[in-house]
């Protein structure tokens, strides 16, 4: 160690900054309330030092475009390595390019010293719309990648400064948000030219020799710190599998196993064994597959670490083509961002579990997705996602009860208000509480399963794309599996109507209310080894019932002084 | 004699810090004077101790100095503490059933994305002491289910039994119409006379029920406990001769008295910090610099602020231990870079900077209290930036020798560096985390650092503020003379606000003018009811602003309206209008003259604008600082050693000009003037340095 590496520090920890200015640039300036509210992208740094780009520095917005960002420059580096200028600016969006689902588009502006591009900050956000047979793009009758919506291979939208009118009117045309989409691209291509502005300066500072040195150390820091992880893991090869319930095509229990195998600070995994390419829209392109085995590990390691190509060095990801972890042209993935991608975490972390089980925590999130859609008195088209029914289920880690709503993997995706919801729409939340006995049960428990209803109050039509029903969340460590989700559309009216895999535009009247028993997280731990103290304070709390308490944690509470019997107790748990 | 000619001369500011208790005294001519007293356990105890101090400076005695002071105006961590250290009273919520949990779910904000084992808050208010209660209105405030007064004369016995002492209410749409909740005001009332109740729609009636219920929770736990420490220092004040008024600094950096104050503690939760904002916007119109980044690095963090045209930026999106609080308060940005702070190795090799602080005790190496990490402090005395005989004006005595170990046990060793080479890049590191806290800062609201100059307050602030201008592009550095006691200060310079707030949603096009004045009218007479200090104001002043957004949006800009009389015009709404595209262009780089405009929200400030605090102008003497300089020194800007002058803060004067490098000290902070770049006490004693912007080669 010696002054390289302070170096390395500074400029890396300039770098993150950078980053995360890209990130707050982008939610400031952003039209559509998924970048602004829901945070739905994510900002990185690359460098082209060698012959293929790398992650250099990498600000978090939502997790899951985390690595997703890496094989979509890849691809585009790929594309326009021998032809990039100063000025020109990337776009791709496509699955088979590196991509997730089409909806997550990527731009990448190449930064010059010397006339050669050496750093090349990026952004991948989810847009609005992408264009295609459904608004919002989630189109669960898609048989095709063309049913997902818009494909963009790699293209300049501009060369050597200059805006492709061409290029932007013929994307711009095939989108409903248009007014939104334009000044989403320009919050992306602004941030992408603020950091480039920042970057220039480090550059002509320090030099590209001293900078791409001082990369070097850092992600070679990285990756000393993600193989001391994977070092402290048994040597060994541990496999597990979980399910989807379905594709949305009526094939059920699709399959994701993963293998994986330690070997000193060496980690593959390898998908090999999971189910072929399914015929609905929940096929993982690898980028995705790959980013998802990625949530699941970082979540792993100790979370100063920085994000960067180090990360990914010690790692090796196999995933056969054709199967549903890389599907093959024309396999639609509309979905993969939320099943199978809850599903391929699923599987790594569930494997991993049996080597160290003190490091994984639940981490998926299994969501029955429902959007209600009417016309407003003016004639104007509402979408309502129905955000306050499935945002929750997080799950329980070593030594931490889950809580909140969401798991980690979608937090920075933050809930509307209820009281601006009943606002924007015609929509009235009823409902939006824990429930008792809802969650997956453990050493420690998932965060509480819910009770939402909504009423929507004009005539209104409602899709469901359930999950977590037949398959749901796993617990780990013998901790409990989260119970099913529930949704039910017409609630409480004759008709009333639980879905099952899949309702598309259910028609409701005025004042029809959606119920959803929106299921916690899975537990970590054998419930039995709970500590009573923390059973008693969930029984205070109205979130275990005594029954539960008694028969899922085996402590014995007396019903009338609220205390534990701590030799029923012992017997309970004798058993 | 010296009675008659003081009477009501002095305004005292008092701000209890975490290790001092800082005072600030001004006179009628202009004099300050300031003095520091350890901070004592019960606050009120170390105000009082420093009142006899500031009095004994003054050459009169403890009630002679009281007697005679009209004013008094508080910068007090009482409610912050309680938050931080979750030490309030036992806290009960009625909320509108079926959302008694909107307070855990927190709209699904986690502080971490990765970490599946970050645990959860801790929860002010348990879920079994959340109680549903029948009721609900509609988004026009209409009433679609009745209030069950029944249920709510039940839940307060059953919270009474329990032993809560302070009762939160928040319903759905309450700021809409407030009916319910003062009904349960009522009831609780009578049910439990002694409850601390916080409503919000008295505390915060505006639109998003989790923000809402969240800060109604914080002012019911932080409320019971700042309300006695007000009425018992009030007491003793008076008992000892106090006749004037005492007001206590808010978050938005106007200041309020003791009831006010009592009744919305959550919107003191800056109290300290405020004050010194306030004291850099003073400072700023006196140097004449408008826009101004203040930072101030004390003993465990480093809080930075932007000051823009001299108003210092306020935010509403404030976490503060966890829970959000959503009144205004000065926007200030912490990370956790102090004078304390440890410098480690981590487990991949990597040389770190805090945030584990080594805090006031055992504090760092140098102190000699058994702290045996290295700090920033050990690494400033063994760079020899901070001089170990006279650290506090020589009141401390520090050891070398131990920092010097600390750092070479813990960083040099395992390095395979020199001491020195490990404590320079200690001091690197800390200045580019610092360095970065602020470009961020400046980038996420909209602001280019080098249109800024950089104030630099706290004990080790200016000792660093050099470099980071440099990393910033910053060409001015300014010292203020009241870097010490500089809350204290921006207390006795702050005027009284009052901020009333009115939702009303609804489009522009739509907007019934007259109905929109009679709102403002009726918050501006609610704003002067409460505002009170009729005896130290000199005029009022009513500031105006719509909360609006493009219809869809979902962030709101409050634009100022300004109009000529009490009325606004259809002349001045345009005008606002026109106002807010060109505030939305430069806050989110876009504007469209084509869409709807909403309003969310109708705010009032009402200023009790105070008699402008005088501060007499020195004039200019000698250029030559020579005869302030006390001595020569080793200090190491790299790893070879330079000898440098030493100037004694206390003696340089006016029109002094010092070359640097340079280090000046005084009380309570060190100046470290880096090679290129000049200071210059200007005519208020600030020390203002000029920084000459170097490009190229990282040293």
């Amino acid at each position: 160690m010696d002054q390289k590496m302070i170096v390395s520090q500074v400029v890396g920890g300039s770098l993150d900054a950078i980053a995360r200015e890209m990130s707050a640039t982008v939610t400031r300036t952003a039209r559509s309330p998924l970048f602004n509210e829901a945070h739905d992208f994510t900002t990185g740094i690359f460098d082209l030092s060698g012959h293929k780009s790398r992650l250099v520095a990498q600000a978090p917005g939502c997790t899951l475009h985390l690595y997703a960002i890496v094989g979509a420059v890849d691809h585009l580096i790929d594309t326009f390595r021998y032809d990039l200028h100063p000025g020109d600016i990337l776009l791709v969006n496509d699955p088979y390019h590196g991509g997730s689902h089409s909806l997550d588009w990527t731009i990448v502006m190449p930064v010059f010293y010397n006339r050669k591009p050496i750093l090349l900050p990026a952004v991948r956000s989810h847009m609005g719309d992408n264009g295609g047979p459904v608004a919002g793009g989630y189109n669960p009758n898609s048989k095709d990648i063309w049913h997902d919506g818009l494909r963009i291979p790699p293209l300049k939208i501009y060369e050597r400064g200059e805006k492709r009118q061409d290029v932007f009117d013929l994307i711009v045309a095939n989108n409903r948000l248009s007014h939104w989409l334009e000044g989403d691209l320009d919050a992306m291509i602004g941030a992408c030219k603020l950091a480039a502005n920042r970057i220039q300066k480090m550059l002509d500072q320090y030099g590209a020799d001293q900078m791409i040195g001082a990369i070097d150390e850092r992600i070679a820091y990285t990756e000393r710190r993600v193989r001391d992880e994977i070092a402290s893991w048994p040597d060994g090869t541990y496999s597990a599998e979980t399910f989807a319930d379905h594709d949305f095509q009526g094939n059920r229990d699709i399959k994701l196993k993963a293998t994986v195998t330690v070997s000193g600070s060496d980690l593959h995994i390898d998908f090999t064994g999971s189910s072929k390419q399914a015929a609905g829209f929940i096929n993982s392109p690898l980028s995705n597959t790959t980013s998802f085995a990625f949530v699941g590990i970082s979540t792993c390691c100790d979370e100063d670490i920085p994000i960067n190509e180090g990360y990914m060095n010690p790692v090796r990801v196999t995933a056969p083509v054709g199967t549903v972890v890389n599907p093959e042209l024309p396999a639609p993935c509309g979905h993969a961002t939320a099943c199978v991608g809850a599903e391929i975490a699923e599987a790594v972390l569930l494997a991993i579990s049996k080597c160290a089980p003190k490091r994984v925590g639940v981490n998926a999130h299994k969501l029955p997705l429902a959007y209600t859609n009417g016309v407003d008195e003016d004639g104007n088209q509402w979408v309502n996602l129905n955000f306050f029914g499935y945002t929750g289920g997080a799950g329980a880690a070593f030594e931490t009860d889950g809580w909140g709503l969401y798991p980690p993997v979608m937090t920075g995706v933050t809930l509307p208000s209820i009281e601006m919801n009943e606002i924007q729409y015609p929509s009235r939340v009823l409902k939006h509480e824990y429930v008792a006995d809802f969650t997956g049960a453990g050493k420690w428990r998932g965060t509480p399963g819910l009770d939402v209803q909504i009423q929507h109050l004009a005539d209104s039509s409602t899709s469901v794309m359930m999950a977590g029903v037949r398959n749901t969340t796993k617990g780990f460590v013998s901790g409990h599996d989260a119970p099913s989700n529930l949704v039910i559309v017409n609630y409480g009216a004759d008709n009333q109507q639980a879905v099952e895999e899949t309702a598309f535009a259910v028609k409701m009247p005025p004042g029809g209310i959606i119920q959803f028993r929106r299921a916690g997280g899975g537990g970590w731990g054998d419930p039995f080894e709970r500590e009573p103290e923390l059973v008693l304070e969930d029984v205070k709390n109205g979130l275990v019932s005594l029954s539960a308490a008694a028969k899922t944690y085996g402590v014995a509470i007396c019903q009338q002084s609220l205390t534990i019997d701590y030799e029923k107790t012992e017997q309970l748990r004798r058993k | 004699m010296e009675q008659a000619i003081n009477a009501n001369h002095w305004v005292l500011g008092v701000d209890v810090g975490g290790t001092f208790t800082d005072l600030v005294v001004t006179t009628k001519q202009g004099k300050l004077l300031s003095t520091k007293t350890p901070s004592t356990p019960d606050q009120s105890d170390g105000v009082m101790n420093g009142i006899n101090k500031i009095a004994g400076l003054l050459g009169v005695n403890q009630e002679t100095f009281l007697a005679d002071c009209p004013l008094i105006v508080h910068g007090t961590t009482v409610a912050t503490n309680t938050l931080l250290e979750y030490d309030g009273p036992k806290v009960g919520l009625l909320t509108t059933e079926g959302f008694r949990d909107e307070i855990e779910f927190r709209r699904a904000y986690k502080e971490s994305v990765f970490s599946v084992r970050l645990q959860a808050p801790h929860q002010i208010v348990p879920r079994r002491y959340r109680i549903g209660i029948p009721e609900r209105l509609d988004k026009e405030g209409e009433i679609i289910q009745a209030l069950d007064e029944q249920a709510v004369r039940d839940a307060v016995h059953r919270l009474k039994a329990e032993g809560i002492e302070a009762i939160a209410v928040c319903f759905l749409f309450s700021f809409v119409n407030p009916a319910h909740e003062i009904r349960v005001k009522e009831i609780i009332k009578e049910e439990a006379p002694d409850m601390f109740i916080s409503l919000s729609s008295e505390v915060l009636p505006q639109i998003r029920e989790f923000e809402r219920v969240s800060t109604t929770i914080v002012n019911a736990y932080t409320g019971p406990t700042l309300q006695s420490y007000l009425n018992h220092l009030e007491a003793n004040l008076q008992k000892n001769g106090f006749r004037g008024e005492l007001f206590v600094m808010q978050s938005n950096g106007g200041v309020q008295n003791v009831e006010q104050t009592g009744k919305l503690a959550a919107g003191s939760l800056l109290s300290g910090p405020a004050g010194g904002v306030s004291a850099g916007a003073f400072i700023g119109e006196k140097s004449g610099n408008e826009n101004i980044i203040t930072v101030d690095m004390g003993g465990t963090s480093y809080d930075v602020s932007v000051i823009e045209e001299l108003q210092p930026t306020i935010t509403t999106e404030s976490w503060i231990s966890r829970y959000r609080v959503a009144l205004p308060m000065m926007d200030i940005h912490t990370i956790g870079s102090g004078g304390g702070s440890i410098a480690w190795i981590d487990s991949g090799g990597a040389l770190r900077v805090g945030p584990k602080s080594a805090g006031s005790f055992p504090g760092p190496a140098c102190y000699g209290r058994g702290g045996t990490e290295p700090t920033i402090t050990d690494v400033n005395v063994l760079l020899g930036y901070i001089n170990p005989d006279n650290f506090l004006g020589g009141e401390m005595k520090l050891d070398r020798d131990l920092a010097e170990r600390a750092i070479a046990k813990y960083i040099a060793e395992p390095l395979g560096m020199t001491t020195m080479e490990a404590a320079l890049a200690i001091s690197q590191i800390v200045n580019s985390d610092m360095s970065n806290a602020v470009q961020y800062v400046s980038s996420q609201r909209g602001y280019d650092p080098r249109e800024f100059a950089l104030m630099a307050v706290g004990g080790a602030g200016a000792i660093h503020a050099g470099r980071q201008a440099e990393d910033l592009g910053i060409n001015t550095v300014i010292v203020p003379a009241l870097a010490p006691v500089f809350s204290a200060f921006g207390d006795v310079a702050a005027n009284l606000k009052m901020t009333e707030l009115k939702t009303r949603f609804e489009d522009i096009d739509t907007l019934n003018l007259d109905d929109m004045n009679r709102d403002f009218e009726q918050m501006e007479k609610t704003a002067r009811e409460k505002l009170g200090g009729e005896n130290i104001v000199g005029h009022f002043e009513t500031h105006r602003y719509i909360d609006m957004r493009y219809k869809g949006e979902v962030h709101e800009v409050t634009v100022p309206v300004r109009s000529r009389t009490k009325r606004i015009t259809r002349l001045n709404l345009e005008a606002t209008i026109k106002d807010f595209h060109e505030m939305h262009e430069r806050l989110y780089a876009h504007q469209d003259a084509e869409q709807t405009i909403e309003i969310l929200n109708l705010r009032l400030d009402l200023i009790g604008v105070r008699e402008k605090l005088k501060m007499a102008d020195e004039p200019f003497g000698k250029e030559d600082p020579i005869e302030a300089k006390t001595d020569e020194r080793i200090v190491y800007f790299e790893p070879d050693p330079v000898t440098i002058p030493v100037y004694d803060g206390a003696q340089l004067t006016s029109g002094n000009l010092i070359a640097g490098p340079a280090i000046i000290e005084q009380w309570g902070t060190t100046i470290v003037v880096y090679p290129r770049q000049e200071a210059l006490i200007d005519a208020n004693g600030n020390c203002v340095i000029e920084v000459q912007q170097v490009r190229g080669g990282n040293q």
